[in-house]
């Protein structure tokens, strides 16, 4: 996944493409963690090479792009996708697709829902997983800081 | 082993093109129009679909491969509708996501080839498909990523078995269609040195920059072929590594491995399952994501080429957890532990009776009602066309189901 990092922002991605990674949190966000790798970039048909069939739905909807960086911190990893769609609706859309039958939180986003594993959100044009593989209260709590930093960003760009 | 291949070039296909519909790309959902997505669909879901194609109209060359007469190891191999089940409750208890307790995942491997054969030895069932000398691949599924891919000790306790009776390590090799998605379930040389990890489309350093490729690794000479091309971009066309009416089996599986194991991850894919079948269709040819303009008839009949039909000697469902909505992809949400596997020669049965689970699990949990679900298995009929191909056993009053529980 890591060699995907110059295939997709080195051989294709202009500047404008990467303003989405203005939503993600730098170094030491939570304290501690820090990116060891720059976030990769996948352009709408780029989905496919990283969920596969997974990626279907979100293109029917209305898929932009996706901003995927993993944040560390000694062995824990947590990973934070940012999936922009083409409109508000669509990334409802995705964020009810992805929630169906799972109780919903409005701690971050328009609607969230929490998990020991992932939080995932919508709010305007983004829909937002982070995702940590391991259950942990450090891992939880790592997930919530960046959740919510992403959910700051958002609202900050709409201003 | 070597093999005549010469039947798969011999197409008659039409010449008729279809739509080059790039949009198609994006507008062919797993979920045919009509199907639940779009009927609970908020209203942001995007109406961007191709012309609707009959599949049965689309011509393929699903005969040049019907004419190869099968072997005696050919699918469904020695025990036609039978699917053994084991249970361990606490396989998975306290531990990470991919990873299960080693002892308890080897024990019900060894539980289910011997329900699955009748041996008394776990040895001797495993001698009944394999001997030394024998190249074994070992069809993984990782698109689940770190949350939802194979279990790493469920994929050491195959090894360790094959090489008990006899299998050189330097003959296995585990594999996929994508090498990045490999590594990121953690299938590594680093993880598994002993054995070979590969895949058909890999990454390599040119001229300083990372390049996907694999053309070199597809076999022109063995191929699927049906009248429906579809364009990619730039970025995405070297993931499919060609694009046209064919689409190639990896040389993985046509040159470089004597016999297969299919080791699936329970999981669903909208309404439907990607397990056994569709594990193998898409997982080994080039140019496969037009295979869902003609789904069911792409995972059915790619699996009756000789590639697959004849090396596909063992299923093994790893189902030590499992998602039933959200997949193929992983969402936590959905996954829970179901803590078994199954084993089987015939992977039209295996993949019958996971669906019921499946199936099960979504109505359990709000996600279909049993309409829904009834609805999906006659939309997606992949596993009856398997069955008139002779693939195995769909009818479930012909399916034996063995179960089994270790604790």
């Amino acid at each position: 996944m890591l060699y995907l990092i110059i295939a997709a922002t080195a051989l294709l991605a202009a500047p404008a493409d990467e303003d989405i990674f203005t939503l993600l949190p730098g170094n030491g966000v939570p304290e501690g963690w820090e990116l060891p790798e720059a976030p990769q970039l996948f352009p709408r048909e780029a989905l496919f090479s990283h969920i596969n069939g997974g990626a279907e739905l979100y293109l029917q909807y209305g898929f932009d792009r996706l901003a995927l960086a993993d944040y560390e911190k000694g062995s824990l990893e947590v990973r934070v996708e940012i999936y922009k769609m083409n409109d508000a609706e669509a990334a409802a859309g995705i964020f009810a697709e992805n929630s169906k039958g799972v109780e919903k939180s409005d701690k971050f986003g328009k609607a969230c829902t929490l998990d020991q594993y992932q939080i995932i959100f919508h709010r305007d044009r983004y829909y937002v997983s982070v995702t940590c593989y391991e259950p942990s209260e450090e891992l939880q709590a790592a997930m919530e800081t960046l959740a919510a930093a992403v959910d700051e960003a958002i609202v900050n760009e709409s201003k | 082993m070597p093999q005549d291949n010469k039947h798969c070039a011999d197409s008659t296909i039409s010449r008729r093109r279809f739509m080059q519909a790039a949009v198609a790309a994006g507008a062919v959902a797993v979920v045919p129009a009509g199907m639940a997505v779009n009927s609970c669909a908020p209203s942001g879901l995007q109406e961007d679909k191709p012309e609707p194609r009959d599949p049965d109209a689309v011509a393929t060359n699903i005969s040049s491969a019907l004419a190869v007469p099968k072997t005696e190891i050919s699918m469904p191999g020695p025990f036609p509708g039978r699917v053994a089940c084991v249970t361990h409750s606490g396989v998975t208890k306290g531990q990470k996501p991919n990873h299960g307790e080693p002892q308890a995942v080897a024990a019900m491997l060894a539980a289910g080839m011997k329900e699955l054969t009748g041996e008394k030895d776990p040895r001797d069932a495993w001698a009944r498909f394999f001997q030394r000398g024998d190249r074994v691949g070992i069809k993984v599924n990782p698109v689940g990523g770190k949350l939802l891919s194979n279990t790493h000790e469920l994929n050491r306790a195959i090894i360790n078995s094959l090489v008990e009776i006899g299998v050189s390590s330097s003959d296995i090799v585990l594999w996929d269609r994508e090498e990045d998605l490999l590594y990121d379930a953690g299938c590594t040389p680093e993880n598994y040195p002993d054995i070979r990890c590969s895949a058909m489309c890999y990454l390599e350093e040119e001229d300083g920059k990372k390049v996907i490729k694999g053309k070199d690794r597809i076999d022109k000479n063995v191929y699927y072929e049906f009248d429906i091309e579809q364009q990619y971009d730039e970025y995405f066309t070297p993931y499919m590594i060609n694009t046209g009416r064919r689409s190639y089996f990896a040389k993985l599986v046509t040159e470089e491995m004597d016999k297969i194991i299919n080791v699936p991850v329970l999981k669903n894919s909208g309404p439907m399952v990607t397990l056994c079948l569709k594990n193998l269709s898409y997982g080994s040819t080039s140019n496969c994501r037009r295979g869902h303009l003609i789904m069911n008839r792409y995972i059915a009949e790619v699996c009756a080429f000789p590639p697959l039909r004849d090396k596909v000697v063992l299923n093994i469902v790893d189902g030590l957890r499992g998602c039933y909505e959200g997949g193929p992809a992983a969402n936590a949400q959905y996954i829970w532990q179901s803590n078994t596997i199954w084993a089987a020669t015939d992977p039209v049965a295996a993949d019958a009776v996971c669906w019921d689970l499946i199936a099960q699990k979504r109505i359990e949990k709000g996600i279909a009602t049993q309409e829904q679900v009834e609805e999906g298995k006659k939309q997606f009929d992949f596993l009856v066309r398997a069955e008139n191909l002779g693939q195995g056993v769909f009818k479930s009053r012909e399916i034996e189901h063995r179960t089994s529980k270790l604790a």
